[in-house]
């Protein structure tokens, strides 16, 4: 067993011993999902403790918020509120998704610094327990289209199930995000400000509460933000449009090599991060 | 057959100030191969240096040292949270690591939700927790203030209940980082015997304190840990003769300075 955790000397590596580590490590986490999942539940109630809505108020937040922006813009963009309604609410439920993960997925060791120097987990517990707290707040949001679905009469039938694969998508990238910007975030701490600077502009540029036919001339600059094709692979299903073959050929591709480059990365910092921590 | 063992382990620990942690500090290093950071060189701690030991089953060893020895290093390193940058560990049994006798608890939820949180992060399963929540309970002796959210309690009760949950782990080595005994005089006594139970379950008992009584107590062994190095191992009452003298020593140097 050759050890070179040691990322600072620049010890020689063992790849294949590395890379077995950082699975396991991934593995192991998996199988301990009634922590992750208790302790992601305990801090979407531990924000709202002693409110009456509880963590509903996120949910009447974004309800308002949307309701708002999807009659305001409609009237603006000269739009069908009964198309864009439920497009901007669906906008605005995913990219609260979209961005919890981006943002907080450089906060997960630091946020725990106190559970990882007091007990040995897998270190991806952490990752998944970022994956299941956005998704529990997530679950709260999505009421939100629920009752704009009812208003309108919408609903997307058979097609709306092609959001699942998409969905998922969205999930694993969130976990493989994680393993890269938790350690980095961990070690650098400029990252979490930054990450927070870059979610803000993102959500302007890409098609959140605005339609991208909008833009015709712009179509270039829309089809380049791999962002837009995330959201499209989830939002089109629930309006009852099928995402084009190019929104799922993009996604799978930036999967794949977020997944490849989080491995590799996770593997090869897992042992420093309770240093950095 | 529980065991521990450690071959020439060491421990770099990087300090990470606010210019190291910086990303443009880094990446203005990088682009200048370096230069820019005159004088401000990384710095390196070595907490542990070629520690080399055997534990076996039965051990009850107790960790002396002077603060930042290395004490707690080792037993980061010894309970899997520190993995070294040098060396082998080989641990065979399941670890109950006790340092911080206030970690996982949330102030803001009643006692019976701490026990399953407290609980989770030591590594209990959920149902084994929930099967031993009413038995954890009698021993914390809290009664209906169980129901109550844990900010109303005093620091001798959220001791007990920190302490009723950790004595409930059955583990084979058990790692204990000082300042363990607290609560009141009665809740001690009881204490005591609960650890008791504790410690001869366990197979191997580490344990670092500055007390000499508590080490007394409870270790047999002892091993003596001088800025980063094992200076001594061998029965209790050795070492710390030992480590006595040699501290006197110091201090009669210090003077004579």
């Amino acid at each position: 067993m050759k050890n070179c955790s040691n990322a600072i000397s620049g010890v020689p590596c063992d790849w294949p011993y590395l890379l077995r580590r950082g699975l396991g490590d991934i593995v192991q986490a998996l199988a301990r999902r009634e922590v992750w999942m208790y302790l992601g539940v305990q801090e979407v109630r531990k924000q709202y403790r002693r409110s009456i809505l509880g963590p509903f108020w996120l949910t009447l937040n974004m309800g308002i918020l949307v309701g708002a922006l999807g009659w305001f813009y409609s009237q603006i963009f000269g739009q069908n509120i009964a198309y864009f309604l439920p497009y901007v609410s669906l906008g605005f439920i995913f990219w609260g998704l979209i961005g919890g993960l981006l943002n907080e997925s450089c906060l997960i060791y630091t946020a725990s610094a106190a559970s990882i120097r007091q007990t040995a987990m897998p270190l991806s517990v952490y990752a998944y327990q970022l994956v299941w707290r956005q998704l529990v707040i997530f679950a709260h949001n999505f009421s939100i289209f629920v009752i704009v679905a009812l208003v309108f009469g919408i609903w997307p039938g058979a097609t709306g199930l092609l959001v699942i694969p998409g969905f998922l998508l969205l999930l694993v990238n969130g976990f493989f995000l994680g393993l890269i910007l938790g350690p980095l975030g961990t070690r650098f701490r400029d990252i979490p400000p930054i990450m927070a600077s870059v979610t803000q502009i993102l959500f302007f540029l890409t098609p959140v509460f605005w339609v991208p036919s909008s833009l015709p001339e712009r179509a270039v600059f829309i089809a380049t933000n791999p962002f837009y094709h995330f959201l499209a692979v989830v939002r089109q299903p629930l309006l009852g449009e099928v995402p084009t073959g190019l929104n799922w050929g993009v996604c799978l591709i930036l999967t794949t090599a977020n997944a490849a480059l989080a491995t590799f990365f996770f593997s090869r910092f897992r042992s420093r991060i309770p240093y950095w921590a | 057959m529980t065991s521990i063992r450690l071959h020439d382990v060491s421990v770099d620990l990087p300090i990470l100030n606010a210019g190291s942690r910086s990303l443009r500090n880094n990446l203005l290093s990088a682009a200048t191969g370096g230069k820019i950071r005159r004088g401000e060189k990384k710095i390196i701690v070595r907490a542990l240096d070629g520690v080399s030991l055997e534990l076996t089953q039965g051990t009850r060893v107790g960790l002396v040292g002077h603060n930042g020895a290395g004490k707690t290093t080792l037993l980061r390193v010894l309970a899997g949270i520190f993995e070294p940058t040098g060396g082998q560990v080989i641990t065979v049994g399941k670890i109950a690591p006790i340092f911080d006798i206030s970690f996982g608890m949330d102030p803001e939820i009643s006692g019976w939700d701490n026990i399953i949180l407290r609980g989770i992060l030591l590594g209990l399963g959920i149902d084994e927790i929930r099967a031993r929540q009413q038995e954890i309970a009698e021993v914390s002796e809290l009664g209906e203030f169980l129901d109550m959210p844990l900010r109303t309690y005093s620091g001798g009760m959220t001791t007990r209940l920190a302490f009723a949950v950790s004595t409930s782990i059955r583990a084979d080595i058990l790692l204990i980082d000082e300042g363990i005994g607290a609560g009141d005089a009665a809740f001690f006594q009881k204490a005591k015997k609960l650890l008791r139970t504790f410690v001869e379950d366990a197979g191997i008992l580490v344990l670092a304190s500055h007390s000499d009584d508590l080490l007394r107590e409870w270790c047999e062994t002892a091993i003596w840990l001088d800025q980063g190095r094992v200076r001594g191992h061998g029965p209790l009452e050795e070492i710390l003769r030992a480590y006595h003298t040699a501290l006197a020593e110091t201090s009669d140097c210090t003077y004579s300075l």
